[in-house]
């Protein structure tokens, strides 16, 4: 074992001394040299702090100590985490400029304590403000089943890293879909915890009421891993929630005893296409469901969303906007300068309308567990391409994209984006959401169509060892 | 509900309350991204959130 396997097969040939982490990072950061040219997904690569975290694990091995679960596995993080000693660019050049990071962030953190090595960041849209990961300063990030198609984002290049086999596992932010819509454009696991599950202290935040923190991976059992790693309370994230840690591992091999699982209908059958819908249904058939309900109002749930993101967004970047606007992504500023414009009036009302929404949501989920929706109206557009088709209507890729997303995002739901099984296609996730803090319900109902041979990431086998 | 002027002038008069200066190369574009941003707050409609939410298109 010496490459870039699953993080669980790495980790454990670390514990049991058969490889060393030096060796994996070692590995690791050849593949990297070798392969990231053409797909443009690492940001930084950090081979001298992953060789010296590395070795400082294999220390701990031949101590006899315990070098945690994710012992010596790979990982890469979105460039808008804090990263100690690296400027944390956010995809910016704005960013750039100002001093290195003088500490990790939580999440980062907490994957190093648990043994995990980091070996780079990831490209990603300008200020986490797109779905294409094409970017005006770092280039754009190519999708590995074909560089001629976009990988998605905002957190297209964690997403790529995961897929292409480069790492085990990488973080991602989501605000309306953006660890999960590359993640289904890629064909790889990405896990958008519930709202305040997983801290997001010491990262750049893009909307303050709608930014999520979680992990992508290449299976279902190095993404629970992670994400139990990962969840827990931290008194440095003002939105952190203060409850118990509910591991989600030892639940996976109940499977989907005793849920309660249903399609979701009305905009989420009308906004995807013959793919997302074909992948839907084997998802369906695969689960044996065929109940179907309907959430009401979620395209004014997009509506709302996009509200929100372009008010907060505008807020938050406007003193940019007013000191160094030229040094945007000028689709970026084009963006940020209309929200920034945008009367309070309609913010307020996307807030109002978003509560009414909850409560819609809660109702739902008191008779359903898991639903499912495809991940995203499409696979994945042409680099360049302007639209997409949804619903008989042409939409930007940048809004049409995130259309399945948007709705839980909204309400703070935990959603996990799985890849469909489609040999010689480009790959397509489905989407399980459930009601806050039910992620293990997510999990484990990926771990019963995994474990039913419906789920594959597309490109990953073809570079592991 | 009209809220904002999307007349160049208008849109000026705007950004200014803002403090942002617009660069004139952009103001299409913000323009039609404005328009969308209006278009979504149309769709919204309007709710009434107490006591028991109440939709009305």
């Amino acid at each position: 074992m010496t490459g870039t396997g699953s993080a669980h097969a790495i980790a454990a040939a670390v514990r049991r001394g058969e490889t060393t982490a030096t060796a994996v990072v070692d590995t690791t950061l050849a593949r990297i040299r070798a392969a990231d040219g053409e797909l443009n997904c690492l940001e930084a690569v950090l081979e001298d702090r992953a060789l010296a975290d590395a070795e400082a694990v294999d220390r701990t091995v031949a101590d006899g100590a315990d070098p945690g679960p994710l012992a010596g596995v790979p990982f890469a993080v979105k460039s808008l985490f804090h990263v100690a000693g690296v400027p944390t660019t956010a995809g910016s050049l704005i960013e750039r400029d100002r001093p290195a990071s003088r500490a990790d962030a939580t999440a980062v953190g907490r994957l190093r304590e648990a043994g995990a090595v980091l070996v780079g960041t990831t490209t990603m849209d300008e200020y986490a403000h797109g779905f294409t990961t094409e970017n005006n300063h770092y280039g754009t990030t190519r999708n590995p089943c074909d560089p001629r198609r976009i990988a998605g984002g905002s957190s297209g290049g964690s997403a790529v890293a995961v897929a292409s086999g480069l790492v085990p596992l990488a973080l991602g932010s989501d605000t309306n879909g953006s660890i999960r819509v590359p993640s289904s454009l890629c064909g790889v696991f990405g896990l958008k915890p519930t709202f305040g599950r997983v801290s997001r202290a010491g990262s750049v935040l893009f909307v303050t009421s709608l930014d999520h923190v979680g992990p992508m991976a290449a299976n279902v059992a190095d993404l629970t891993t992670a994400y139990d790693v990962l969840q827990g309370h931290d008194p440095a994230d003002p939105v952190s929630l203060d409850v118990t840690p509910q591991p989600c591992e030892p639940m996976l091999a109940t499977g989907i005893d005793g849920l309660r699982i249903a399609i979701a209908d009305g905009h989420f059958l009308r906004v995807a296409d013959a793919d997302g819908t074909a992948a839907l249904e084997l998802v369906a058939d695969a689960l044996g469901v065929q109940r179907r309900v309907t959430v009401a109002e979620s395209a004014r749930a997009c509506a709302a969303a996009h509200l929100i993101t372009a008010a907060e967004g505008g807020q938050r970047h406007a003193t940019a906007l007013r000191q160094r606007a030229q040094d945007f992504d000028p689709k970026v500023r084009v963006g940020l300068s209309a929200g920034a414009l945008l009367p309070a009036v309609h913010y307020l009302a996307a807030q109002r309308f978003r509560r009414w929404y909850r409560a819609e949501v809660r109702r739902v989920l008191r008779d359903v567990d898991v639903l499912l929706t495809a991940t995203t109206p499409c696979a994945a557009p042409a680099v360049g391409q302007a639209t997409i088709t949804v619903d008989g209507q042409e939409e930007l890729v940048g809004m049409g994209l995130g259309l399945l997303t948007q709705p839980w995002s909204l309400v703070g739901l935990p959603a996990l984006s799985v890849p469909v099984q489609r040999p010689g296609q480009l790959p397509i996730g489905v989407q399980l959401v459930a009601a806050p803090h039910s992620e293990a319900a997510l999990l484990r109902t990926a771990w019963a169509l995994e474990d039913a041979g419906v789920l594959t990431v597309a490109t990953a086998t073809a570079t592991a060892p | 509900m009209p809220t904002i002027s999307l007349e160049p002038e208008g849109l000026a008069a705007a950004a200014a309350m803002v403090g942002l200066h617009l660069d004139p190369a952009d103001v299409p574009a913000i323009t039609r991204h404005l328009e969308m941003l209006l278009r979504h707050a149309e769709a919204l409609g309007e709710t009434d959130d107490e006591p028991a939410p109440v939709f009305r298109a």
